[in-house]
This record gives C-alpha cells, structure tokens and sequence, in this order.
C-alpha cells in the first residue's frame, strides 16, 4: 500500500490536470480554435475519477502548469463589447466583418481574433478562387492573399516582445504556408513552451518534423510536460515510427487518459503501421461501439478495411458514417474507398473530390484520388494528385510511392527514382521501395546500384541491424531478389558474388520447397559449375532440377550434355 | 511627390511581357534572372503613370471650383456639359445657337473648328473650356483646337484666367472691402483665392448685406483707390485736373455708375457692365474706367474686344495693369510671339534685381504685376517649348512677388524642378519683403506661415523632417489641421512612401467632403491602381465620365481602370485622349508610354516616355522609365545613361537605386549591385513604407549574392522576398538553383517543386529540375534506420555487403575475381568522388559533366 501522502498528490495532480485543460479548451475555444478546443475537452473529458498511482507524466507537468498569464484579461470595457461581437461574426463565418470589428484592439483575445478572422476570410477567398479540385486554379497558383499583411502585423505585434502564445501560434501557421519551417518552428516552439496547453501549436509543429531525427531534435527544445508526450507520440506515429518507446507512451499516456479515443485511434494507426490489421481493427471497433457519433480518423479504418478486404464490413461504416454526417471530408473518404473496392473508381473519385472540396488540406483524400487515377491509367492526374497530397503532408510515403509508380509509367526513371527515394527515407525498412528503386537503377543501366538497393531490399527490416550484425542470421529470404542479385552481379561480371547469391537462394530451399525461384538458381549454378569444369556439382544440380520435374527440357538437355562430357573426360584421364 | 507612385510594384496586373524563351539551359536561366528584372521594371512602369498624374493633379483644383460656382449661374451652359461625348455634335449646335446674340466674327471660324473639333480626338479640349468659362459664350473662344499638343495654351492658365484670379483690379474685387488695397488687386495670391473660395459659399444669405456693404465701402475707398491708381503718375494727374463744384454732381453721377457697374459684374450680367461701363468711360474719359471696361470684356471672354479696345486707350504702356491684361487676351488668343513683344523679353527687374529688395512699398503694386507678367512670360515660353525660358521666368516671378502663387504652383505642379532645386529656390524666394510690409511680428508669423504652405507643396523625398514640422505648424497654430491641401499634402506623402492604404484612407476622407476636387483624383487613382482595387476605380471612373468628361483626369482614371484589367489598347485610347486634352497632363503621357512598356513595344515606349521627358523636367520618373525600357532591350550603357541623369535629379528614390543596381549587376560590378541594393533597403526602411513593396529589393539582392556565390546569404534574401509577400515561381527557382550550387540537391528538388507548383510548365524551373534530379541520382542515398529507442543509424552499402555474408565470398579463380574487382569497386570510387564534387564548388568548375554550371558560366 502506497503511504496516505501519495494518493492525495495524485489527487492534487489530477485536480491541476482538470483545471488547466478547462482553462486551454475555453481559451482555444474563445479565439475559435475549435479543433484544439474540441481535442482539449475531449482528453478533459477522458481523465479518470482518480489514477492508480503517482504518475510520472503528471508530476513533470504540474510543476509546469502556469503560464498564460493575460491571455483572459481585456484592456477596457469597449473591447471586451468588441470582442464579443467579432467573436459572434466569426462563429457564423462573417469572418472579414469580424476582424472589422477588432481592429486595433489590443488585448489577447480581441487581437488574435482580428488577425486570425483576417486569415480565415483569406483562405475562405482562397478555397473560392480555387474553384474546381484539381482545376487550373487549384493549388499553390491561388494563394491566400492576406498573408503578407498578416506577417506584418504579426512581426511588429510579436517585435513588442508580447510572448503571446496564439499569437506565436498564428505566426507559425502563417510562415508554414509560405513555407518556411525554419521561422515557423522557431515560431511554434515559442508558442508551446509559453503555454503548453496550446494544441493547436502542437498540431502545427507536428507537420514540420519530417524524421525522427527531427523529432529528437524538437524534444530537446521542448519542456519536459504532459503535452510533449503527446506530441512526441503524434509526431511518431505520423512518421510510421513503431517500437517500444512509442507503446509505452501511448500506454503512460492511457494511465492518464483512459478513456480517450483520440489515443484508442493513434494506438491503432500504430498497429496499422505495422501491418497488424487485426488488433487495428479491434480497436476501431472499439471506438465505434464506445462514441457512435465519431467520424475523426475513420478514414484510416476505411484504409485498413480496404487493406483487409472487408467489403462488407466497409459498406456498413460507410452507412453509418453518412448516417452521422454526409458532408465530412471523412464520410466521403469511407464512401470513397467502398466503391474503390467495388472497382467503381468514376464513382469514387467524385467522392474524393467531394471530400477535398469540403476540405482541401485533407490529406487522405488527395493520396486515394491519386491511386484511383492509377487504375484508370491517368497519370497526370495521379501525378497531381500525389503532389498535393505531399504538399499537405511530406510524410505521406504511399504519395511519394505513387508518385515514382507514375513517373515510371511514363518513363521517367530519374523523377521516379528521386519519388522512390524519398519514400524509400521515410520507410528505409520497407522492402517494396527499395525494389522500386532498385528497378530505377536498372532501367537507367546501372546495374551495381541496383544490386545495391536490391540488398537493402532483401534486408528489409534487418536493415537497422546491418550496421552491427557481421552475418546473416538466417531468417527468410527473397528468393526473387536473390536472384535478380546474382543476374545483375553476373551482368557485371561477377561471377564469384553471383553464385554467392545463387548458392543463398539455394539455401532458403528446405524451408520453401522447390519454386520457380530455386529452379532458376539451381540451372544457373549447373550451368556455371559446368562452365567451370566442375562437373560433379553440375550434374548434381542438373538432376535435382530433373528429378522435381523443373525446367524438364532444360536440365534433360543439360544432364546429357554434361554426362557426355564427362564421358569424354574418362576415358582421356 | 511623383516618384512614389511608380514605388509599388502592383501586385495583380503587370502583364509581363515574357521574353522570348531561351533555347538552351544556360539561357534559361540567364532569361530567367533577366526576366525577373524585367518584370520588375514593368510593375515599376505602371505605377509612375499615376504618380505623375498626382503631382500635376493640384493645380486643377482652384478654376475648377470657381468654375463649377459660376456654371450654376449660366444655367445655359449646363445641358452642354452634362452631354456625353456621342452627343457631342448635337451640343456642339446648340452652342452656336445660344451665342448669336453677340454677333461675332468669328462665330463662322469658332463653327468650323468646333466641327473639327468633333471629329477629333480632342473633343474634351472644348468642353473643358465650356463649363470653365463663367460667361457662358463659348462661341467667343477663339481657342484653335489643338490637335497636337505642343502648341496648346497652359491649361491651368485657361482655366482659372476664365474665372477672376488672372484679373488684377480692385474693382473687381470689391465685396470685401475692408481688404487692404495691396490685397485687393493682386488676384493670384494664394490667399485671395481662397478668399474667393469663401465667398462664393455664404453669398446668397447675406448677399444683399454686403453689397450695400460693398457700396458703401465704396464710397469710403474710392479716394484711397485712386491713391492708389496714383502710384501710375500718368493716370492720377488726369484725374486731377478737374476741380469745382460741377465736378462734386458729376462725382456723385460717377459713383452711383461705379456702383451701378460693379453691381452688375458682381451678379455676372455683364451686359449691363459694359452699359454702363461704357457710359461712365464716356463720363469720366478715367483710365481707370477704361481699364474696367477692358476688364469686363475680358471676362466675358471677348479677347480680341478686350485686346482692340485697350488699343485704342494708348495706356498700354503707362499702365501695368493695362499691359498686363493686354498680353493676357493675347495669350487668350494663342498669340504668344506678339504677347511676348507687349511683355518684352525679360523682366526690367531682372538686370537689377537688388533694385528690387530697396524699392519702397510704394512700388509694391508695381511688383505684383511685374510677378504677373514674369509669369505670363513663363506661359508663353512654355507654349513655345521653351522650357527652360519658363522655369526661369516663373522662378522670377515667385522671387518678385512671394505671393505669385500662379507661377510656384505651375513650377511645383509640373515638376519643373529637381527635388534638390526646389529646396535650394524655397531658401531664395524672398519671404523678407513680405515680412518688412506687414511689419513686426505680425508679419514674421505671416512670413512662417507662408512658407510652411509652400513648403508643403515642396518634393516629399528631401527634408521630409522640415516638411512635418511645416504640417505641423500649419494643423496646430492655425485651424488647417483637416484643410484639403494639407490633407492632401499628407496623403502624397503617404503615397510616396508607397504606403498606399493609409494614403487611400486620406484621400477618401477628403473626397466624402468634396467629391469633385479634381486635385485628389490623381492620387485617388494611384492608390487604387496601386491596390489593384478595380471596381472603386471602375465605379470612380464611371462616376467621372458621367459628370466631367471635360477633364483630363476621368480618362486617365479609365486608362488605368483598363491597365488594370489588362486590356492595353483601350488603356492607351483613354490615356492618349487624356493627354491630347491636356499636354502638360504627366499621368496622361506616362501612362501612355506605360502601355507600350507592358507590351514590350519598347520602342514607342521610349519615344512616349522621351516626350514626358521633355514635357516634365525636374522629375526623375522619365528618365528612369526610359533607361528601365533600355534595360530590357538590353541597352545597357544607354540605361546607365539614363538611369544617371535619373539619379542626377534624384537621389533618394529606392526604387531608381535598384534600377541602377541593376546595370551594375549586368555589367558585372556585383559588389557595386549589392552596395546599392542594400542602400535601396535602407533607404526604403526609413521611409517605412509596406515592405511588400520591396519585394524587387531583396530578390535582387540574392540575386546578386547568388551570382557572388554567396549561396547562403542570397537563401536568405530569397525567404525574406517570400516572406513579405512576393512568393513566386523565379525566386523559387532562384533558390533551387543556389542550393543546387551548394550541392544541397534534395534543397534544390524541392524548390524546383515549388516553383512548378506555381506556373506548372515554368520551363527553367523544369530544366532545373531535371538537372537536379539526374544529379541526385547520382548521389548516394543510404537513408537513416531507426532504432527502438528513437535514435538512427545509417548503414553504409558496405554493411548490407557484409550482412548478406559476401565479405566470405570464397575467390575461387584469383585472375577472374581481380578482373571483376576493377569494375565494382570503380563504381564505389565514383561515387565517392561524386561525393566530393558536390560539395566542394570549386572542384566542379573543371567538372564538364553537369549543364548546371553552363548555366552559371553562360548567364554572365
């Protein structure tokens, strides 16, 4: 048993955590940041009646949990009145009368809505000047065209040297869209570490982090606070990096959260990741059952789905998603991806459309049009789509995968190489790139990179293991790119690596049993051995071929010849 | 003043005319950092148009209210006005109907031209006299319809010489009669006419108060009047002759005619004021009466009457006044070489001038009329082209008679004078002899006063301290904080510094107040144009060509409503008919010439900006505009040439900072083209104007660092021209390449992206990029692994080598192995070297492989 004096610590943590998160979600909630509102009272709402034991997370964070000071107070009177009206606009999407309203106002809230109405009117402008998905307007070529003056306004209001956390927020946001991580982050870190309750800074800066490199390198900036947890998590998750540290995270996390579905959802994107489709689907499952009404993330379990081939199971959360609401970027996802597996992709891309019309920065939209391009064989599409879906999020992989598979149907090996790569950098560990890359190389007629990417391809997820390992450790192999090693070392003449890799693929044998693969090894090596005389090993090879009934005339043809000559050698020696 | 309306390069309509495409990659990119430039020059084009169109904007505003005032009294002419162009013929009639009274001779002549008119383009010539002319004939004008510009009256002059302010006589004046007589006759002061602007408002409440005030006051002055018609010897010993006691009964005739006379001038029937004026001539055989009689024929716009009439009075040359009004209805009547010979050639005062400072106040009215004809001289030198003959004299003018406000508005207006001259004349004009005739402090703080005026007319690029603190001695000590001209004065200011919003905001507040002041409209369009605000402009522009199609500024309003649009050619048609009605209208000519810039017709271009040239000299922008043009043309000594003369009038503008930043950075002096750009971003700085605006600035800057092979600071210029709103597909490009050059490829690839996600078939960006991407193939890409624990590894080739066990590879044949060894490990080297070269700029200047540094070479 703990001594009395603990629990009523947790106690206390746990009343600070209630409190703070109130506080975050009113305020985030008062300059209509209504996702990091909705996010911040959703994890409020999800913490237990009390914690079994004194937590870590919670200990570092107390600690931490001032900060913000004037961001609730108004100057005066009139500005409060002010505000109140402007607040009104903008939650009916008045937003160019709203920042009339506040304009010159000075306290936190009056002049971070100003500013932010301002930049809502202008991507509203935007998303209307963009006219049809995928049109001759859309993308980069319509910017939105309050940004310079925001910039501005931002610069002189933040020169004050006003730590104004939403403020930093905005300026972030503003920089990120004329791309300039650098500022932005800077910007950003600021923003969290002057008020950590800020989500939607940590929604921001979790799109500049495009390694994990990058993500160590952020945290090292960061307080040490319960909101870092949660971004280091999202962050990891959205860079498909899964491992241990990430478990326990989520898990330290859930201690405190229990019944969050935001956190139920980033556990089964990481088992999705990793391919564990089940487990991925449970827990959707879970979440479905637990808050009916959530659309949040059910793209992804339309992917997963999708992945699994559950058609039915599809066409039921496709019904109850557009039960919910049929306007969701995430609804048209669902529907999307169920006429997608009924090869009805006409009908799918209009729901992709129709989803990237109600949301044009949404990421999964833009990257399943691109696929479903692919299968109609429209490249240029595909191609555009793809781009804007890494626009939206760099470390979207399967983009950048559609991206090469485009480039190389059209033949252009050195775009595709360069699209493999990238995706190649954020998934090193998944074969299927380097293959891709590896086929590159060989239609470009560079055969000893090829074999190069052919190995890490082999290598798959031992890769991380390459730099310390001396030896393979015998676990299972490709046949296939075994043997497109040893082709492409025997392209290059040479022929001591080629039978290296042959003789390997021969070694996988007793456990696959004979494959085309193996059959194709064995001839190659006969055929070698042969060439060099040695007999014996030839007309061993030649006769295994024979005997399982592989390569019939081939080995036949070789068996004889081999014995004739060996005939021939007889009688001479 | 003018120089910051070029400022801001507009944002949406510069239609840039694109070079013509490079054919091999190294043009590209050379095409490509030229064209930048250009596009620059073009924005830059654009805007001055405007600009100019502020500055000669202000004279307008003095005859156009008067005129305005007086059109509600003749009703006649109205109908006339309102008409639309396409009625014009039909208006055209009416008007040589309506004036068959006065039978005239030359009403067949006025006839025939006005056909003429019509078919022309100048039909806005006509009407622009029409409304201006108070006494409503405006089959009298004997104005020749100027086809051509060059031989066209001094509009101002025609517009307000309609209207009283050219007129000189107390007697013409006499509602305020406790005016002192040296302010009473000397209309072109500044100060009279806003007396006059004053009175026209309280008239009609008061209106018979004061004439029975003016009547009276009449009588009172009279005496004091001839005194003062005294300072003429010739005239008074006339009048002295007669004394005894049938003279008093005559006296009383006399001056119940004179208030008669005046009476009827006041109210504009001037039929009865040549009556009677007439009969008291015949009376009193006055000079002074004949010089009224001449006055009112004047006024009604019967110069040759008025010129004959003086004729036959011989006091041509006895009488300032006489002279005076005679060589203004010659000018009237476009006789300029026989006006010049009434004024003679230079001014008597001019071959003494210290004469000037030690003549008594006696003298004082002398002077004023001296001033006057100084600065008719200047008008009939500038009809005859003679420029500078007409600075000179209206500079003259300005240093006799401080209050020649006429000549230092036309001086100030017309940009005669470079920024530095106008600060060295305003030291010379000699407020002194004003001060000594007030006296005392009065007079000092007279002398403050109008000099803090003058001083806000004055360039707003030098002295900008002196120029608030004129302000804001004009807004506290005296109640002219919310007077148009300062405002406006403000709001040009603001214009200058190219901070356009605040200067709209300005200029719309005036416009709430007095929507027809033809003196905002200038700016007004500037800061729309520049705001790329096209309905305002297109409803403005609306607005004006329903109401005031006589004035040049509505079709300059159209032009740039059609710039801005884009539709060149109907932009050029408004401008040119803008500048055909008024040939000393700058915004006309410069947007003229503008729209041959922004088609890259750079050879009219330069031929319209040569005639600006010549028209405006004391501003920089024509120069500046033609070596822009020569620029593109790739004239680049030329440019120089001009962009110095440029520089020789100006020192202090930015925008002409970079323009010569960039000959210095296409005659290869980088280090030169960086000073100078960074001293443009200072400069631009201090002003304080929306950095957005500076945009070019920064860009250029990294381009000369980029070309310097400072990679890293031209990076950093390129953010900032992004950051501040200039996000584009040639800065993108720009910094692709210098990461490019930096061997940070993967950089590069991603902004080549960029820049194509912005114009998608941008053909450098697509050459880069293929450039780009065939380098990073060649480069090696061993990703970074991740570890449970977060932290990475990157396995070199050599690790997966050994890995898959082929470090045990049994050599069975040593020859057959060496032999293979040479071919793998060849390529390793290579790569290695590859490596090296990327890094390592100067090691790939040997390097022939890669196009990428043709491009470098070949760009310079």
């Amino acid at each position: 048993m703990a001594s009395p004096a603990a629990p009523d610590n947790v106690k206390h943590d746990l009343m600070i955590l209630r409190k703070d998160l109130r506080v975050a979600a009113r305020r985030s909630s008062e300059r209509c940041l209504f996702h990091a509102s909705k996010w911040l009272a959703e994890q409020l709402n999800s913490l237990p009646e009390n914690i079994p034991s004194s937590h870590n997370y919670l200990k570092a964070q107390s600690s931490l949990s001032q900060g913000g000071a004037g961001l609730d107070s108004f100057v005066n009177d009139d500005e409060e009145d002010k505000y109140h009206l402007a607040k009104s606009y903008f939650d009916v999407n008045e937003f160019d009368r709203a920042a009339r309203v506040v304009e010159g106002c000075v306290s936190s809230k009056a002049a971070f809505l100003c500013l932010y109405a301002k930049f809502m009117a202008g991507e509203k402008r935007k998303d209307e000047e963009s006219e049809m998905v995928l049109g001759p307007l859309d993308g980069n070529v319509t910017a939105n065209k309050e940004l310079p003056v925001l910039t501005k306004k931002l610069e002189t209001m933040l020169a004050d040297n006003k730590e104004d956390t939403f403020l930093l927020y905005l300026y972030g946001v503003v920089l990120l869209k004329q791309r300039n991580e650098k500022q932005a982050y800077q910007a950003l870190v600021r923003s969290v570490i002057s008020y950590p309750y800020n989500w939607a800074a940590w929604d921001e800066l979790k799109t500049i982090t495009r390694s994990i490199e990058d993500v160590n390198r952020v945290m090292q900036d960061l307080p040490d606070h319960l909101m870092t947890h949660f971004f280091q998590l999202l962050a990891s998750q959205e860079l498909y990096h899964v491992n241990e540290s990430v478990y326990t995270l989520v898990e330290q996390l859930t201690e405190i959260f229990p019944r969050s579905s935001w956190l139920k959802s980033q556990k089964a994107l990481l088992s999705y990741h990793v391919k564990d489709y089940e487990e991925s689907e449970k827990i959707f499952d879970e979440i479905m059952q637990h808050d009916p009404y959530r659309l949040d993330f059910l793209d992804h379990y339309s992917n997963i789905l999708y992945v699994m081939d559950k058609r039915s199971k599809l066409a039921f959360v496709a019904q109850v998603a557009s039960a919910t609401d049929k306007f969701r970027p995430e609804t048209c996802c669902v529907i999307g991806n169920y006429f997608s597996m009924r090869s009805e992709h006409e009908k799918s891309i209009m729901y992709f459309r129709r989803a990237l019309n109600l949301d044009r920065n949404f990421l999964s939209a833009w990257t399943l049009l691109g696929h479903e391009f692919v299968e109609l064989k429209n490249t240029h599409a595909a191609i555009e789509s793809y781009r804007r879906a890494i626009d939206v999020n760099r470390k979207d992989y399967r983009a950048w995968y559609g991206l090469g598979q485009a480039y190389e149907v059209l033949e252009m090996n050195y775009y595709a190489l360069y699209y493999y790569q990238r995706a190649g950098a954020l998934r090193p560990y998944d074969s299927q790139m380097w293959a891709a890359m590896a086929a590159c190389y060989e239609k470009m007629n560079r055969p000893d990179d090829a074999i190069k990417s052919y190995k890490r391809a082999l290598s798959g997820n031992a890769g991380t293991s390459a730099a310390t390992a001396n030896q393979w450790d015998g676990f299972e192999l490709n046949t296939k790119t075994l043997i497109k090693i040893a082709k492409l070392y025997e392209r290059v003449k040479r022929s001591d690596e080629a039978v290296h890799y042959m003789e390997m693929c021969l070694k996988a044998e007793p456990d696959l049993g004979p494959s085309e693969d193996i059959a194709t090894a064995k001839n190659w090596l006969a055929h070698y051995e042969k060439d060099r005389l040695n007999l014996g090993r030839a007309l061993q090879l030649a006769q295994e071929l024979f005997d399982a009934g592989l390569m019939v005339e081939d080995s036949r043809a070789m068996v004889r010849d081999i014995r004739n000559q060996l005939d021939m050698d007889h009688p001479r020696s | 003043m003018t120089l910051p309306l070029t400022k801001k390069p507009s944002p949406s309509p510069s239609p840039s005319p694109s070079p013509s495409p490079p054919s091999s990659s190294p043009h590209h990119h050379h095409h490509h950092h030229y064209h930048q430039l250009h596009c620059y020059h073009h924005k830059r084009q654009l805007l001055p148009a405007s600009t100019i169109v502020s500055l000669s904007r202000k004279r307008r505003a003095g005859g156009r209210r008067q005129s305005a005032s007086v059109r509600n009294n003749s009703p006649l002419k109205r109908p006339q006005e309102a008409r639309p162009a396409n009625l014009l013929n039909l208006t055209l009639s009416e008007a040589e109907v309506e004036p068959v009274t006065d039978t005239d001779t030359f009403i067949t002549d006025t006839y025939r031209s006005r056909r003429y008119q019509s078919s022309t383009p100048s039909e806005g010539d006509t009407r622009e006299e029409d409304p201006a002319s108070p006494y409503g004939d405006p089959v009298k004008q004997p104005s020749p319809v100027p086809i051509i510009p060059a031989p066209h009256p001094h509009p101002r002059y025609f517009l307000r010489g309609r209207g009283e302010p050219e007129l000189p006589p107390v007697e013409l004046k006499p509602i305020e009669p406790e005016d002192s007589d040296s302010d009473s006759d000397s209309d072109s002061e500044p100060e009279n006419y806003d007396d006059e602007i004053e009175d026209l408002t309280p008239l009609p409440s008061d209106y018979t108060d004061s004439l029975l005030h003016d009547i009276t006051s009449r009588f009172e002055q009279s005496p004091e009047r001839e005194e003062e018609e005294d300072q003429e010897p010739e005239l008074s010993e006339l009048e002295e002759e007669e004394d005894s006691a049938s003279v008093l009964e005559k006296k009383i005739m006399e001056k119940f005619l004179r208030e008669w006379r005046q009476d009827a001038v006041n109210k504009h029937q001037y039929d009865s004021a040549i009556f009677i004026g007439d009969k008291l001539l015949a009376l009193t055989n006055d000079p002074n009466d004949a010089f009224f009689l001449a006055q009112i024929h004047f006024s009604t716009g019967q110069y040759t009457r008025a010129q004959a009439f003086l004729d036959g009075t011989g006091l041509i040359q006895k009488s300032a006044p006489c002279k005076y009004l005679y060589a203004l209805s010659q000018i009237k009547q476009n006789k300029y070489e026989e006006a010049l010979q009434t004024l003679g050639d230079e001014s008597p005062i001019i071959s003494n001038p210290h004469n000037l400072r030690k003549r008594g106040s006696s003298r004082a009215n002398e002077e004023k009329y001296e001033a006057a004809m100084c600065y008719l001289r200047g008008v009939i030198f500038t009809k005859q082209g003679a420029y500078d003959k007409a600075k000179e004299a209206y500079k003259m003018a300005v240093k006799i008679d401080v209050r020649c406000f006429e000549a230092f508005d036309t001086l100030m207006r017309n940009n005669l004078l470079s920024p530095e001259e106008e600060w060295e004349f305003i030291g010379e004009i000699d407020f002194d002899t004003m001060t000594a005739s007030i006296g005392g402090a009065q007079g000092e703080a007279t002398t403050q006063f109008l000099k803090a005026l003058y001083t806000t007319r004055l360039s707003k690029y030098r002295n900008s301290s002196k120029f608030d603190d004129a302000i804001t001695m004009l807004s506290t000590q005296y109640p002219l904080a919310d007077n148009h001209d300062i405002v406006l004065a403000k709001a040009e200011l603001l214009y200058t510094q190219c901070r356009f919003e605040e200067s709209l905001k300005l200029v719309k507040e005036l416009l709430l107040k007095d929507k027809y002041n033809f003196k905002l409209y200038p700016v007004y369009i500037a800061c729309l144009f520049e705001l790329g605000k096209k309905n305002e402009l297109f409803l403005m522009s609306h607005d004006l060509a329903d109401n005031h199609r006589e004035e040049p500024v509505t079709f300059v309003a159209i032009g740039a409503y059609y710039m801005l649009i884009d539709r060149l050619a109907d932009a050029r048609r408004f401008f040119s008919k803008a500048s055909v009605m008024d040939p000393s209208f700058g915004p006309a000519w410069i947007g003229f010439a503008h729209t041959f810039a922004a088609e890259g017709e750079h050879d009219q271009a330069i031929s319209a900006y040569s005639a600006a040239a010549k028209l405006f000299q004391g501003t920089h922008l024509p120069q500046m505009f033609l070596g822009m043009q020569h620029l593109q043309l790739n004239n680049i000594t030329l440019a120089d040439e001009y962009l110095q003369i440029a520089w020789g009038l100006c020192k202090t503008d930015p925008l002409l900072m970079n323009e010569l930043g960039v000959v210095f950075y296409h005659n290869d002096h980088l280090h030169e083209a960086v000073k100078m750009f960074l001293n443009g971003i200072k400069l631009a700085e201090e002003i304080g104007g929306d950095p957005k605006t500076y945009v070019q600035f920064r860009t250029n800057l990294g381009h000369a660092y980029r070309r310097l092979s400072r990679y890293g600071e031209a990076i950093d210029e390129f953010t900032h021209a992004i950051r501040i709103g200039g996000n584009d597909a040639n800065i993108r490009c720009s910094m692709g390449l210098c990461c490019l050059m930096e061997g940070r490829t993967r950089d590069a690839i991603g902004h080549l992206h960029e820049a194509l996600s912005l114009v998608p078939q941008d053909p450098v960006a697509t050459e880069l990029l293929e450039q780009a991407l065939l380098k990073s193939a060649d480069e090696p890409f061993e990703p970074t692994y991740y570890l449970p624990d977060g932290s990475g590894v990157v396995p070199t080739d050599k690790d997966f080598d050994k890995l898959l066990g082929e470090d045990k590879i049994h050599r069975s044949v040593p020859g057959e192995s060496s032999g293979s060894m040479q071919v793998a490990p060849g390529r390793n080297t290579g790569t290695a070297k590859r490596r090296v070269g990327g890094s390592a700029r100067g090691v790939r200047r040997g390097d022939p492989d890669p196009s990428i540094m043709d491009v470098s070479d070949s760009e310079f």
